[in-house]
């Protein structure tokens, strides 16, 4: 009978699957190619099975909203066109000041200013993760979505593209544990790396008491890391913390994006600002001993 | 044979839907490793055909799935199905009651080795270039072997 027969495993094959599976985690750690492909490979498959898995859900969505009241339609269609309305109207503004500051930078000789190329991207669900930071949009590979892309909402930097498949993309929120971006300070033209704490907040650690910064202020992309483009709101400071350690304060943040009802995201998919921009390529070099200088008051 | 490997994909892939399930939070912490179950109850009862082959490629696809870092999971369902596997003759037979303590066992030490590692994470670039030197230890043994096993005898004659 089956049961009674020793399936003893073999100690060989045992010891091969451990040495593959230690190696391969190693691999991913540092980031191999071929261990990349075969994660967005697989991951096509499993993040099909997300998007099935969703589906009842977003069925269920629709049905709501076809019930969903007249006049609560007609209030938001109002509400809608006059955002419109007000977006436009100040993309006017926004047009004029752009040419302007091109003149301004050629005099300068420097280049125009690059607007990057959006995406504009539904999020279809979210692999299970003990601190859920994560969540898969409907477009990937084919819509040219690579890892590392920054990803943004209607209010500010929502996160990163950490995976891209055929099926989709898997998004890095910035409140992960696993995230860190650089930011400009307010007006201060110092930078800090911000983390993700794993729940609705930010950090940044190691931030000279100096720094002329308040509870209230915007947190903005640097640029430096170059993941980000320069200027896309991150968060706002709301409380400033002494550190342990003399001379630093620690700065904790809420993002600006509204990442608990995410329904649509835009991914940013040109590579952001390229280090051949003049100007910004001095004000690194202008910033970076100041950030080298901090990490050396660390050690 | 064929049917029980089409039942082992299947429920496989089930439990692999009933993983992905999105739950609150609250929730989702509670929700059991239905995936690392299946395998169980496979290597329990079907050790033929799923072996630890079956449990690391299981293992692989979760770790896929929820975009952990690729091969802990694989790694871990490895050591458990090799655990059931060597425990299988008593563990088969014993009461249902017995076998689902047992299981909760075998998850209490799948979550330390899962902390163990994560711990290590941070030194896993550290631990490939020991791995290097474990495959050279694997290519010196023959020649340490042959050599002092020739200065054993010329030593005991």
């Amino acid at each position: 009978m089956a049961l009674f027969d020793s399936h003893r495993p073999g100690f060989n094959l045992l010891l091969i699957l451990v040495v593959v599976s230690i190696a391969l985690m190693s691999l991913d750690r540092i980031g191999t190619r071929w261990v990349s492909e075969l994660d967005n490979g697989l991951g096509g498959a499993t993040d099909g099975v997300i998007r099935v898995i969703h589906q009842p859900i977003e069925l269920t969505h629709s049905v709501f909203q076809w019930f969903a009241d007249r006049d609560q339609l007609h209030a938001e269609l109002e509400r809608l066109r006059e955002e419109n309305t007000l977006l436009r109207g100040q993309m006017q503004q926004f047009v004029s000041l752009r040419r302007e500051v091109d003149a301004l930078r050629e005099m300068l000789r420097g280049p125009a200013a690059e607007i990057p190329a959006v995406l504009l991207a539904r999020r279809v669900g979210h692999p299970p993760r003990a601190q859920g930071n994560l969540f898969t949009i409907g477009r990937g590979l084919a819509d040219d979505i690579k890892p590392g892309n920054p990803v943004i909402d209607a209010d500010g930097v929502v996160g990163q593209v950490l995976r891209s498949t055929r099926a989709g993309a898997t998004v890095i929120q910035v409140t992960s544990r696993d995230h860190m971006l650089s930011v400009l300070l307010g007006d201060t033209g110092r930078t800090a790396l911000l983390r993700g704490t794993g729940e609705n907040e930010l950090i940044a650690e190691r931030v000279p008491e100096r720094t002329q910064i308040a509870p209230g202020d915007l947190l903005t992309t640097s640029g430096i890391d170059a993941a980000f483009p320069r200027g896309f709101p991150v968060a706002q400071v709301t409380d400033i913390e002494t550190d342990e350690a003399q001379g630093f304060v620690r700065i904790l943040a809420e993002p600006v994006a509204d990442l608990a009802r995410l329904d649509h995201v835009l991914v940013i998919t040109e590579p952001p600002d390229s280090p051949v921009s003049q100007p910004d390529g001095e004000k690194i070099a202008a910033e970076r001993p100041d950030v080298s200088g901090d990490a050396a008051d660390v050690d | 044979m064929s049917t029980s490997w089409i039942a082992i994909i299947l429920s496989s892939l089930v439990a692999l839907v009933l993983t992905l399930l999105p739950l609150p939070p609250e929730v989702h912490v509670h929700n059991p490793q239905w995936l690392l179950l299946t395998v169980i109850f496979w290597s329990l009862y079907r050790p033929a055909q799923a072996g630890l082959i079956y449990a690391w490629c299981a293992g692989l696809l979760l770790d896929v799935a929820t975009n952990g870092l690729l091969g802990l999971n694989a790694l871990l369902f490895t050591l458990t199905a090799f655990l059931v596997l060597s425990l299988r003759v008593r563990l088969g037979v014993a009461p249902l009651l017995s076998q689902a303590l047992l299981i909760a066992g075998f998850t209490l030490l799948y979550l330390a080795v899962a902390l163990w590692v994560e711990g290590v994470a941070g030194d896993l670039v550290s631990m490939a270039t020991y791995l290097s030197r474990a495959i050279s230890n694997l290519a010196a043994w023959p020649v340490v072997y042959f050599i002092l096993s020739r200065l054993g005898k010329r030593a005991s004659r």
